[in-house]
């Protein structure tokens, strides 16, 4: 049996039992109704190409919306019955989103071929014209066309009846070595490696950022400072030891007072009135952008810089 | 009936910031004149594109992480508008994304802006460049971009996540002039320390209305405005409101439920001063545990196909 058969789930409308040649003529009937759209909206005059996209965006938009906004019904099981037409509409919403979000992944699939495909021009040209840096090309290619052919692989390898829990307890076998290999010994690494490096980049613009230039960056340095010792522990002891000191003994308001000055105090309070309100704001503002640029595209009424 | 708690009193307030918004867009619409401030980062594009002319080196465009959503569609915006000013100029431009249908949008849309300045052979189809969905192959790909053809300015626009150092320290390193936004907040003090220009928070959004002048998008920049407005006074009246009502009124009664499936009834207590919980606004925001289910719903039988949900491939 073909693996990418045996994947789709024998569910829905939009599907047909694993492998059977009903589920084969369904995917191609698919294939060449979503091509002709493509091509069919290619051909249509530009005046009615906003409207039908626009429709599709607020259909999509809407149900999405509903999804959100609906009364979502507790303890929802599928082999009950609706009471009410607020239940129904919840229930439709709850049963449908696998199926959207699969309508969704296709186009994520069809999409990320074109992508590949941009990736390939770009560098297949630069070997093929043997560009100053052509090796590396060829090695993006080689390793693209590698890790596919062995993600593949061991994925086959691990489906149908017991494969998985066979392939678990014999994973000498060459696909599943080659793809632990490839990526948790090669990609993960190479990942961990660019992660590293935000270390030495943090150092370094930090050092540009905290010099004292003015009233401002002298802020953010003390600031910094402050903040950075806080997390040492050594210096904590020793700070609050001597602000422990000047307060004096017992509960006075001398020492209340001068309790504010410890150092895990200041710190709390730069985070707690400064930090926080201050990312609050801007989360505040990039919520309501948002909100107005999703407004304006499910209503088809956003307007680009170039319109 | 039982529902989870999806909040009502939300609900109607994003509804009151979508007429705020709406309303200001009929209201530039109709030719109201509607007042935008100055934004520095956005003034230095035409600085950073003319630099680039000079130096004959490409511009670079990243919309960082972000995917084909407001994010992405809005920094794409802001890239044609840049792209649009390089063509003008002649300068060759690189838009590297790490998303493949924001790449198929974003395709469409540079080669949309050098055939609408009569220059359709200027367009290079390889200047739009999909690098990778992974994180750090995405920032090893664009890195290696900005090192190799020594970019002169560097736009760093959208969702940015732990590579926004790695990109903006590698175009430093090139002497590269940037500009950059992120809608991720712990981003924003890296691009800050990195970067020449910031765009901090929604004057990211507010970028596309100070390009172009465009009713519509003036009109939801001002509603935009309204919003925030309203949201930052009922953090100061409900802050006023708390605090007097916890230190001044107190609770003399208590809902009680009498056992599942019962109602909920109000019966008198003792007065004491109201905790957290028990507050006006908390209450506003937070409804109480909702009622039983009453009656249960009857069941039916499954058909065959919806027993299983796992699919084939176990």
């Amino acid at each position: 049996m073909i693996p990418f058969a045996q994947l789709t789930p024998p569910t829905t409308l939009w599907s047909a039992p694993n492998g059977s040649t009903l589920l084969w003529a369904e995917i191609i009937i698919a294939f060449l109704v979503g091509t002709a759209i493509v091509f069919g909206l290619a051909f249509i005059p530009k005046g009615l190409r906003r409207p039908i996209i626009g429709s599709a965006t607020f259909l999509g938009g809407l149900y999405f919306m509903l999804h959100y906004l609906w009364p979502t019904a507790q303890d929802y099981s599928k082999d009950e019955i609706p009471r009410n037409s607020v239940e129904t509409v919840s229930f439709w919403l709850q049963s449908s989103l696998p199926t959207v979000t699969n309508f969704n992944q296709v186009l994520t699939g069809l999409l990320l071929g074109l992508g590949i495909a941009s990736l390939l021009r770009v560098h297949i040209g630069r070997v093929a014209k043997k560009h100053k840096e052509w090796p590396y090309s060829l090695t993006l290619v080689i390793s693209m066309v590698v890790m596919t052919i062995f993600g593949y692989w061991d994925w086959c390898s691990k489906i149908g009846p017991g494969a998985a829990k066979a392939a678990a307890e014999n994973p000498q076998i060459f696909p599943n070595f080659g793809w632990n290999f490839l990526f948790d010994g090669l990609f993960v690494n190479l990942d961990a490696v660019m992660y590293s490096m935000i270390a030495f980049f943090i150092f370094s613009a930090a050092y540009r950022s905290f010099r004292l230039r003015s009233a401002e960056s002298a802020i953010l340095l003390g600031t910094a400072v402050l903040v950075m010792l806080s997390l040492m522990g050594s210096v904590l002891v020793g700070w609050d030891r001597v602000v422990d000191m000047m307060g004096g003994s017992g509960h006075g308001s001398v020492a209340t007072f001068m309790g504010n000055f410890r150092l895990g105090n200041i710190k709390d309070w730069v985070q707690n009135n400064f930090q926080s309100p201050s990312i609050r704001a801007i989360e505040f503002g990039l919520a309501i952008g948002i909100l107005a640029m999703s407004l304006r595209l499910w209503l088809g009424i956003e307007k680009g810089i170039n319109s | 009936m039982q529902y989870y708690d999806t909040g009502y009193l939300q609900i109607f307030f994003v509804i009151l910031l979508m007429a705020f918004l709406l309303y200001n867009i009929n209201r530039a619409r109709k030719g109201k004149s509607l007042f935008i401030r100055r934004i520095p980062g956005l003034n230095a594009i035409e600085e950073a594109v003319g630099r680039s002319t000079e130096m004959g080196r490409p511009v670079l465009m990243v919309p960082g992480l972000s995917n084909l959503g407001p994010v992405g569609i809005q920094a794409v915006n802001i890239f044609a508008h840049i792209t649009r000013t390089a063509a003008k100029f002649g300068t060759p431009i690189r838009l590297c994304l790490a998303d493949a249908a924001l790449f198929s949008v974003a395709q469409e849309i540079i080669r949309d802006v050098y055939q609408s300045e009569g220059i359709p052979d200027s367009y290079d189809p390889n200047s739009v460049r999909f690098i990778s969905d992974r994180q750090f192959a995405f920032a090893a790909g664009v890195v290696g971009v900005i090192l190799r053809e020594k970019v002169a300015a560097c736009f760093l626009m959208g969702d940015w996540y732990a590579e926004s150092l790695i990109l903006a320290e590698s175009a430093k390193e090139v002497g590269a002039i940037q500009v950059a936004a992120s809608t991720v907040t712990t981003q924003t003090p890296f691009l800050i320390a990195a970067c020449d220009y910031v765009l901090i928070g929604d004057e990211f959004y507010a970028a596309s209305a100070y390009l172009s002048r465009e009713p519509v998008l003036v009109g939801s920049l001002v509603g935009q405005d309204w919003s925030k407005l309203l949201i930052a006074s009922i953090i100061v009246v409900l802050t006023v409101q708390a605090s007097i009502e916890k230190a001044y009124v107190p609770q003399t009664y208590q809902q009680t439920q009498e056992g599942e499936g019962k109602i909920w009834t109000t019966k008198p207590i003792p007065p004491h001063l109201k905790k957290k919980a028990e507050l006006f606004e908390r209450r506003l925001f937070y409804a109480h545990d909702p009622e039983a289910l009453t009656p249960k719903r009857e069941k039916r039988t499954l058909q065959p196909w919806e027993k299983d949900e796992s699919g084939g491939d176990q």
